[in-house]
């Protein structure tokens, strides 16, 4: 078992290694450097690891860049929580109050989803504003489609005199805020375990995230106190250091 | 207090025990609402539904349709 895990550990190391060299390599690249062949020889070899300088907010924003590579699924999995929040709130924003049934919040939900994946001219423009405006948009949007398709009681008509129903969206409540708080925290954890070491990661998501006590984890892993500690520590840090990017930081303010 | 901003302060100025605490909370909930979302039967049902979407896209596209 350890010698697996020092194997794992081995190649850890060396796919942060290879991100590193292929970085540096690049850099050479781009001066013009007399060894530019053998650079090109190298950066066009195929990638074997995934690169980790990216995070996955910086991917979903990326828009068009070819490091878009942020699977639908996944998005799903973050973002539904908010999604469906703002979907109720539309949908009792557009018919006085009413309350929608959960197929039609799924269909609202599934719909953005794959509109935001689907979209092509009018896919997010990060330069045009933050993406959580992007999705309360783009998911009010989706409600009103449905509630043209299926006219519940006491809904408001949606005729063109009457304005644009899809310009027209309600305040954000307390609750959608903590939804895509959650959300982008839990895309903050998704990065950080991408970011750290696989063994730093599992100290911190232990003592953490499911409130195992550092003592225990020390303990079960066969390691002393204070090196749980220390772990923690550069988590944390380098948690904290994500949270500094500029992506986050636009996100995260009301 | 905004996560964010304990976060930003962590490891530069000392958290309150009460800051520490809440900071722990968002972590932790965040993480488990990931988890919950992987194996929930209403995320999978929407991601079929998800999936039937972009395939019909995809088709339409093909086809030359635009809707």
């Amino acid at each position: 078992m350890l010698y697996m895990r020092w194997q794992w550990r081995q190649a850890v190391t060396l796919a942060n290694s290879y991100s590193l060299l292929a970085v540096s390599l690049k850099h050479l690249n781009t001066a013009a450097d007399p060894v530019i062949g053998l650079t090109s020889a190298f950066t066009n070899m195929p990638a074997q690891f995934p690169p980790t300088s990216l995070n996955l907010l910086s991917k979903l924003k990326a828009g068009d860049d070819p490091s878009w590579q942020v699977s639908w699924k996944r998005f799903l999995e973050l973002y539904h929580e908010p999604i469906e929040v703002i979907a109720r709130a539309c949908y009792r924003h557009h018919t006085s109050g009413h309350e929608p049934s959960s197929g039609f919040i799924e269909d609202a939900v599934a719909n953005t989803v794959a509109d935001f994946f689907a979209r092509g001219q009018h896919r997010y423009d990060k330069s045009k504003g933050r993406l959580r405006s992007y999705l309360r948009m783009l998911t009010n949007a989706r409600v009103v489609d449905l509630l043209r398709k299926e006219r519940p009681i006491d809904q408001k008509p949606f005729t063109d005199n009457e304005g644009s129903p899809v310009s027209d969206l309600p305040v954000e409540s307390r609750s959608e805020s903590d939804a895509f708080h959650r959300s982008l925290l839990a895309t903050l954890v998704e990065d950080l375990r991408n970011r750290i070491p696989l063994r730093q990661f599992e100290i911190f998501e232990r003592v953490k995230l499911k409130h195992q006590t550092p003592q225990f984890v020390a303990e079960d892993l066969g390691m002393q106190r204070a090196m749980v500690d220390r772990n923690i520590h550069k988590a944390m840090t380098a948690l904290r250091e994500l949270a500094a990017h500029i992506e986050y930081q636009e996100e995260f303010y009301e | 207090m905004n996560p964010i901003d304990l976060l930003k302060r962590y490891g530069i100025t000392d958290l309150t025990p009460g800051e520490e605490t809440q900071l722990a909370r968002e972590l932790s909930e965040a993480y488990h609402m990931d988890e919950a979302a992987a194996s929930s039967r209403d995320v999978q049902r929407i991601a079929e539904k998800v999936r039937a979407r972009l395939q019909q896209v995809e088709l339409d596209t093909s086809l030359g349709i635009v809707r």
